[in-house]
């Protein structure tokens, strides 16, 4: 890839930030260029004075569209405000004026009112960013957008205003929500099962559907996957077979055919499925709430995990990403093989067309996820915007929040024009449609439309020890994925592991009875 | 006797009005010392005494940073989770070690060798020098990077030369069994400071005993180890313990590469003690894991300076 090409992949938005310095440093450019061109970050400088102004109910609502939007009624605020932006999207050079158009916009109407974005480079940065700062007694006074996996490692840390109240008094329309969209802000599982209490306001979601390359199946002779969602015998078992006699070795035999080798795979029947999917679609899942034991030595669990792991090391049809990676392309491994056109079947996020959606050399189109023994299960990730409780100027922070994530049409132009995600609420994911409509002529958008009543959060329902659990997840699911263990035995070690660090956690910590 | 007590008195009242001189000056100066020393020792005190003291009584706590007032006492029991029930801990622990015994003598030996070569008199030995130092002083993150790409299986130059040598390609770091071996290879890069240490130590050799030695009949290999590494086994000395405290400490690479995997076979000890403090905010349990680790490291570096007794010549010196 040459400097050229990089950069305007990354001025395009299409290449992450951290993506861009690996390949920059890859590809030998000098490290002050790289700087130059990524210099970022705001400073540390607040003038936190807030106004005296108490939050009001502004009558503004999810509904009510004011050109522009407006700030809290009658209400003068005073001070600097600090968006942390970096646990998730948001810092794509593309993404950024849009932001800015809209901080102009807020400042404009607040004039004693400054906002600062600190744009770190990840959400490990973001993350340690958010200690440092709020350990340091200057926290940022908003977060966003933050995926619901970093904002719920803080969730015990009692760090996130609640914002129920605040949603509540401000006459907010919470059933303008899907519901599965709205379990990302209750964090059910540490909040009570009937808690109102919000650690945020949606900023925006994205599905996953199934994009398949066209031309591989009609190569293959194979029936194209179902477009509509849970349609009885488009199962796991149904893909497996697609994706046997998709799956190519370099003499040219399939992953059915005798004499298939599975040591030189030159195409794959499916990509960048995450076990997790199957893990789900078997019923399986982290934690019981109700006994507060972990869950991973179920039946539904281990045959999920098992599962997952045959398509890598018995049938030889799925593409791990740790093969990706060292087929070429480094991170983006899965994407430049499934651009190449060498994957037939991938688990597309819809925050992936920027990737994904590159593929230009064949036909391809996208249909709904397999059903599981259990259930369909397709990942729904949502993004929201939260406010540290450590903000020294809640009112304002909330009134900047609110400005950017619930009145309309700001709430929807950010999220839709700088997020590239689906606005939250019921009705605007026609929207998002359209815009891939509009760029992708011959997909069918109707998947995603009907996606969302398939797709869950569930890989990252809050559970005590949430960082450790999880990783201690991601340990073991490796060992599973990589052949090294029956998912029997280590999903039991798992089990054990992640209950001790369950019981650690009840030990020196108590749920919130509200 | 009035005369001979005046006879003395005129001296002793210049010896002490010399002394209170000296004193004076001896005292200005170190005024001025510690006038002068000011501005490190505010720096050491309040950002590496009291951070240390800090962190060994955090270690005592389940310290909230988010929530300090909900901090308890704990006493050892940090300790105590490390050391019998964690066995995160225990990977850790084994991954260093093991990486610590690849890199160690890799280290010294490719330094070692290194050095001898360009210790010999040829023509444009001080280029080579400095072509071989320089990439000691990359960063560490631009070198993961780079490295990241040698072990690339696709396209990595480490399978490239597998290739050429008719040997078959390798999964490198992506690889359970080749990810430490993979980071200990790629730690060779920065041999540079291990060679420029023995190269001094080489040139302070005496060329009589070479000479003495050449009488003797001695060939190349009686030399080297009956004069070369005798002779240069305090820089051997000085190179274990710096290389043995630093690969204890190897962070940036696991980071950047491969973040501890896969399936944890990368999980360094440094790495996990991150993980514990910024990502399971477990802050008191860090700051035990942090003093575990000193005491680690300071054990082996008493261990290594005993030894050093039985095995380290200095001239002129105790063998």
């Amino acid at each position: 890839m040459s400097e050229h090409h990089l950069v305007r992949e990354y001025l395009s938005g299409r290449l992450s930030r951290r993506a861009f310095l690996r390949r920059a440093a890859a590809a030998g450019l000098s490290v002050p260029a790289v700087s130059a061109l990524l210099a970022a970050c705001g400073s540390n400088n607040k003038n936190a004075n807030t106004g005296n102004a108490k939050a009001t109910n502004a009558g503004a609502s999810n509904a009510a569209t004011v050109a522009g939007g407006t700030t809290t009624a009658g209400q003068r605020f005073k001070g600097t405000v600090q968006i942390l932006v970096g646990f998730g999207t948001g810092n794509a050079p593309a993404q950024i004026p849009v932001q800015q158009e809209l901080a102009e916009a807020y400042m404009k109407q607040q004039p004693d009112v400054k906002i600062e974005f600190v744009r770190v480079p990840d959400s490990t940065a973001a993350q340690q960013k958010l200690t440092v700062a709020t350990a340091g007694g200057q926290p940022p006074d908003v977060v966003l957008p933050a995926g619901r996996y970093g904002v719920y490692l803080f969730v015990d840390q009692g760090i996130w205003q609640d914002l129920g109240p605040r949603l509540a008094q401000s006459g907010v329309n919470l059933d303008a929500y899907p519901p599965n969209v709205l379990e990302a802000i209750r964090a059910t599982g540490y909040y009570p099962q009937n808690s109102k209490a919000a650690i945020g306001v949606p900023a925006g979601y994205h599905v996953h559907v199934m994009a398949y390359n066209k031309e591989l199946f009609a190569k293959a002779n194979v029936p194209e996957p179902p477009h509509k969602w849970d349609t009885a015998d488009w199962t796991y078992e149904k893909q497996l077979e697609y994706a046997k006699r998709l799956t190519l070795d370099k003499n040219g035999r399939s992953a059915a055919d005798p004499g298939f080798d599975p040591n030189n795979v030159v195409q794959w029947g499916m990509g960048h499925f995450f076990p997790e999917m199957f893990w789900h679609g078997f019923g399986g899942r982290h934690y019981d709430p109700a006994t507060r034991k972990a869950q991973f030595d179920t039946q539904e669990s281990i045959g999920g995990l098992q599962w997952a792991s045959d398509l890598v090391n018995k049938h030889h049809v799925l593409l791990t990403d740790v093969l990706a990676k060292s087929q070429g392309g480094g991170e983006g491994g899965q994407a430049f093989l499934w651009t190449s056109g060498k994957v037939a079947m991938i688990d597309m996020c819809t925050c992936d067309f920027a990737s994904f959606g590159q593929a230009k050399d064949f036909k391809w189109d996208i249909a709904a996820m397999p059903k599981g023994p259990k259930r369909t299960f397709a990942f729904l990730n949502v993004d929201v915007g939260a406010i540290p409780r450590a903000s020294k100027q809640q009112d304002l922070a909330w009134d900047v929040l609110r400005f950017f994530l619930i009145q309309q049409p700001n709430a929807s132009h950010l999220i839709l024009d700088s997020y590239g995600a689906i606005p939250p609420e019921k009705g605007q994911e026609s929207k998002f449609a359209e815009n891939i409509k509009g760029k992708y002529p011959n997909l069918d958008v109707q998947v995603i439309l009907d996606a969302i009543q398939y797709c869950s959060g569930a890989n990252e329902d809050w559970i005590p020890n949430y960082a450790q659990v999880n990783q201690l997840t991601g340990k073991h699911f490796d060992v599973i994925m990589l052949g090294q263990a029956p998912a029997d035995s280590e999903m039991r070690k798992l089990q054990s592991e992640a209950q001790a660090a369950i019981d650690d956690w009840f030990k020196n910590n108590k749920l919130p009875t509200a | 006797m009035r005369a001979v007590l005046e006879r003395y008195r005129v001296p002793r009242a210049r010896a002490l009005a010399s002394a209170a001189r000296r004193w004076r000056a001896r005292r200005d100066e170190a005024i001025w010392a510690y006038v002068l020393i000011l501005p490190w020792l505010i720096g050491f005190v309040g950002l590496t005494l009291a951070p240390i003291v800090a962190t060994l009584l955090l270690s005592l706590t389940d310290y909230r940073v988010f929530q300090p007032e909900l901090t308890r006492f704990v006493g050892l029991q940090n300790y105590r989770t490390a050391l019998v029930h964690d066995a995160s801990f225990r990977t850790a622990v084994r991954v260093t070690a093991y990486y610590c015994a690849l890199a160690v003598p890799l280290d010294l030996i490719a330094g070692l060798a290194l050095a001898l070569l360009l210790n010999t008199r040829v023509a444009g030995v001080t280029v080579f020098r400095t072509i071989y130092y320089i990439p000691s002083l990359i960063s560490g993150v631009v070198l993961s990077l780079l490295f990241l790409w040698v072990f690339q299986p696709q396209f990595g130059l480490a399978n490239a030369l597998l290739e050429a040598l008719g040997l078959p390609r390798q999964q490198w770091i992506y690889s359970t069994r080749l990810v430490i071996p993979s980071l200990a290879l790629m730690s060779v890069w920065g041999v540079g400071r291990t060679m420029i240490v023995f190269l001094a130590a080489l040139q302070g050799i005496p060329t009589e005993l070479y000479e003495s030695a050449q009488i003797d009949g001695a060939g190349p290999l009686a030399k080297l180890f009956a004069i070369t590494l005798p002779m240069i086994s305090p820089a051997i000395f000085f190179n274990l313990v710096l290389d043995v405290i630093a690969d204890l400490q190897i962070f940036t690479a696991p980071f950047v590469i491969t973040k501890g995997g896969p399936a944890e076979a990368s999980l360094f000890y440094v790495l996990y003690l991150y993980r514990s403090a910024f990502e399971q905010f477990r802050m008191g349990y860090a700051c035990a894991l942090a003093w575990l680790l000193f005491l680690a490291i300071m054990v082996l570096t008493a261990i290594i300076f005993r030894s050093g007794s039985i095995w380290v010549y200095y001239e002129g010196g105790r063998r």
